[in-house]
């Protein structure tokens, strides 16, 4: 009997049936399969992405390639054959044998077996909606559990967050806030002080940049001037970046820098940026921790980006001094911010600057408490 | 006597097998109105004849055994003959031997004296009381269905067919049948006891007018032979020669698995075993309208085929495990 009488029969076309329906079963099953086993396999990369400073799209991308690559090599092992649909039916196994030896006689020039085969094939018509009954699988719904779970877990833990800014304590900065403090208590209030902290720090902020040395102290620049000029020439580690006369505050030897890592102390030390110290005048900011809340989250990841800093300096420093508002008005510090796309930050919303601010201020009394010192 | 195997048409085939359910289920009905019950013990008989084994039939005397056999042959048109061994019974009793026979003065010849084995079906009554000797005689007539004696081989009228009986109580003075002549029984089927209404029955039939003679319903034992030739071609399909193997392996003691029913087990059964069940299932599966052997009548002829093959231990003596229980316990366990 040839294959193409043997389609023509009932019992081919019975089983030929099942087949695509096990084969639809299949490739859910080997989706849910890939979907669980890789799930499975990333959920601790995903738990600890941010330890493991995995990047979101990176992880995003391998886990979906895994799955796709998984199910493929799946769906191609588990393809069905005619002769195997026997053993997939949800029937008592005296039936499922008495189809999977009609099955094996299908091909066979015998009067007997055609005889069998034809006695099968009427049972079958008979009986056809119950023996058509396969196997279901849980994979599918596995899969999609294992998916949901892993979304879940996504949202429940830390992202990485690339460069977030080291703060680097500068010594020439130090001198000057120092002198500061010596100047207010011998003969300065204490405001006049935190005038000179502040500008010492912005001074040698802008050492760095081959000496030009007045500093984006906008709010107090005169006096940042000066200050920094005394930081820069008592600062004993500047390494001689700076011009004369200019708050030189950059050393370029990383041993010999006194930096301060923020919250996530995993975060890489590039780009660096440099804060000045807020000499505040009157009424003091309050204090807050350099802890990320979801929204400093999202501010992080927007100023991640390296590029344009001088003009998100400006855009920074202006926001700060926007009459009006709260922080801006309360702050005289001058902020510096690592490479940030100014695109992304323009796009915030003013309270989320405003969060950027904080960030940095937080960040900056920070480091002033691990020198020592106690923010105003 | 071999008929020419002729390539039978799907329509002839459809329509031996149903003569032969026919004449299968009469002759089952005939030998039921001479014996009373024993329902397994008359349709195992029956089919050993048509599948050309032999039977051996366990039970104690006055059940009927001889008077099964004598009219099955009455029934069938056979040629039946009659052996009680004993003791002293020699091989040539059983097979034949040369005597002098004296044609003309003078003029002497040996000729071969056929012995009861030629027949049809020979009935081998407590077979277990003759010698080794005398029923390992049987051995050659039973599987090969021809004697040898004095270098001169005889051939056996098609079909043969032994049906040995054995008391299963009286043990003394009988020499227990060796594994290799227990292993050519197709069948070994049990002649339980009747129950009081069959005993009634009993009564009722044997001690009033003596019961006309069996009117023979196939006139040639070529028929028998051809419908045995067309059972044997029933087809088994290889997931049920899988199970049968798996069946037969496992009666046989694993040394690892000491839960299974295997642990009663000193031998299992042999391939001989495997044979006697697709046979005999082949058999039932016509007799069923099948036209291929399915598990269920593979499970349902594995005791009669394959009890009086496993070799218990011990530890089955000792616990009073039967053979039947054992092969139950297979069944439920070979998946």
């Amino acid at each position: 009997m040839s294959e193409i009488a043997n389609a023509n029969s009932s019992l081919y076309q019975f089983l030929d049936s099942v087949r695509v329906r096990l084969e639809r079963i299949n490739f859910l099953s080997a989706g849910g399969i890939a979907a669980t086993l890789v799930c499975v396999v990333a959920s601790p990369f995903v738990a600890w992405r941010a330890e493991l400073q995995l990047r979101d799209s990176l992880l995003v991308v391998a886990v979906i390639a895994t799955m796709v690559a998984g199910y493929a090599v799946m769906a191609m092992r588990r393809a069905v054959r005619i002769m195997q649909v026997p053993e997939r039916l949800e029937v008592a196994i005296e039936e499922r044998e008495r189809i999977a030896t009609a099955a094996e006689f299908m091909t066979e020039d015998d009067p007997f077996k055609r005889l069998a085969v034809r006695q099968t094939e009427q049972w079958i018509e008979y009986e056809s909606e119950r023996l058509a009954e396969v196997r279901r699988s849980g994979w599918p719904i596995a899969g999609i559990v294992a998916i949901v779970l892993l979304i879940l877990l996504w949202i429940l833990t830390p992202s990485w967050r690339a460069a977030l800014p080291r703060i680097q304590i500068l010594n020439a900065g130090e001198s000057a806030i120092n002198d500061g403090v010596n100047n207010s208590a011998d003969d300065m209030s204490s405001n006049q002080a935190a005038q000179n902290r502040f500008n010492a720090n912005g001074n040698a902020r802008q050492g760095k940049g081959g000496g030009a040395g007045n500093g984006l102290g906008k709010t107090s620049g005169a006096g940042g001037t000066g200050a920094g000029a005394n930081g820069g020439a008592s600062g004993k580690k500047v390494g001689g970046i700076g011009a004369p006369g200019a708050a030189t505050a950059v050393n370029p030897d990383p041993s010999q820098q006194n930096t301060l890592q923020p919250t996530h102390s995993n975060a890489p030390a590039t780009p660096q940026a440099w804060v000045g110290s807020g000499a505040r005048s009157s009424p003091p900011v309050p204090h807050k921790t350099p802890e990320f809340s979801g929204a400093s989250r999202t501010v992080h990841a927007a100023i991640a980006r390296p590029s344009h800093t001088d003009q998100l300096r400006n855009q920074l420093t202006e926001t700060i001094d926007q009459p009006g508002q709260q922080h801006a008005a309360q702050t005289d510090a001058q902020l510096a911010l690592p490479d940030v796309d100014p695109a992304e930050l323009d796009a915030l919303p003013p309270d989320k600057r405003q969060i950027v601010i904080e960030y940095f201020r937080a960040v900056h009394n920070q480091a002033l408490q691990q020198n020592g010192e106690t923010a105003p | 006597m071999t008929a020419t195997a002729t390539p039978l048409d799907e329509k002839a085939i459809e329509a031996q097998l149903a003569d032969f359910r026919n004449a299968f289920t009469q002759m089952q009905a005939r030998l039921q109105e001479t014996i009373v019950g024993q329902d397994s013990v008359v349709r195992g008989v029956l089919s050993a004849v048509f599948l050309q084994g032999h039977v051996l039939l366990e039970g104690v005397p006055g059940l009927g055994k001889t008077l099964l056999v004598t009219t099955l042959g009455e029934m069938l048109g056979l040629q039946t003959n009659r052996i009680q061994f004993t003791p002293d019974l020699m091989p040539a009793d059983i097979i034949g031997t040369r005597v002098i026979q004296q044609e003309t003065p003078g003029n002497l010849r040996f000729e071969f004296e056929r012995g009861p084995v030629f027949t049809h079906v020979l009935l081998a009554d407590e077979i277990n009381r003759a010698t080794p000797k005398t029923q390992s005689a049987l051995l050659e007539a039973m599987q090969e269905h021809r004697v040898t004696v004095a270098g001169t081989t005889y051939t056996l009228t098609d079909p043969f067919v032994v049906l040995a009986t054995q008391n299963p109580l009286e043990s003394e003075g009988t020499y227990p049948l060796p594994e290799a002549q227990m292993d050519r029984f197709l069948f070994k089927l049990l002649v339980r006891f009747p129950t009081q209404l069959e005993l009634v029955e009993i009564m009722k039939r044997t001690t009033g007018a003596p019961a006309p003679k069996t009117r023979p319903l196939i006139d040639t034992p070529d028929k028998i032979l051809n419908w045995s030739r067309l059972l044997r071609q029933i087809p088994v399909g290889s997931p049920v020669m899988d199970y049968a193997a798996r069946l037969l392996l496992a009666t046989h003691p694993t040394g690892k698995d000491d839960s299974g029913p295997s642990r009663h087990i000193r031998c299992g059964a042999s391939p001989r075993g495997m044979q006697a069940m697709i046979l005999a299932a082949k058999l039932r599966a016509a007799l069923a309208g099948r036209f291929s052997v399915a598990r269920e009548d593979i499970k349902d002829v594995a005791k009669q085929c394959l009890r009086h093959r496993l070799l218990l231990n011990f530890e089955a003596e000792a616990d009073g495990v039967k053979a039947d229980e054992i092969i139950e316990a297979v069944i439920q366990r070979v998946v």
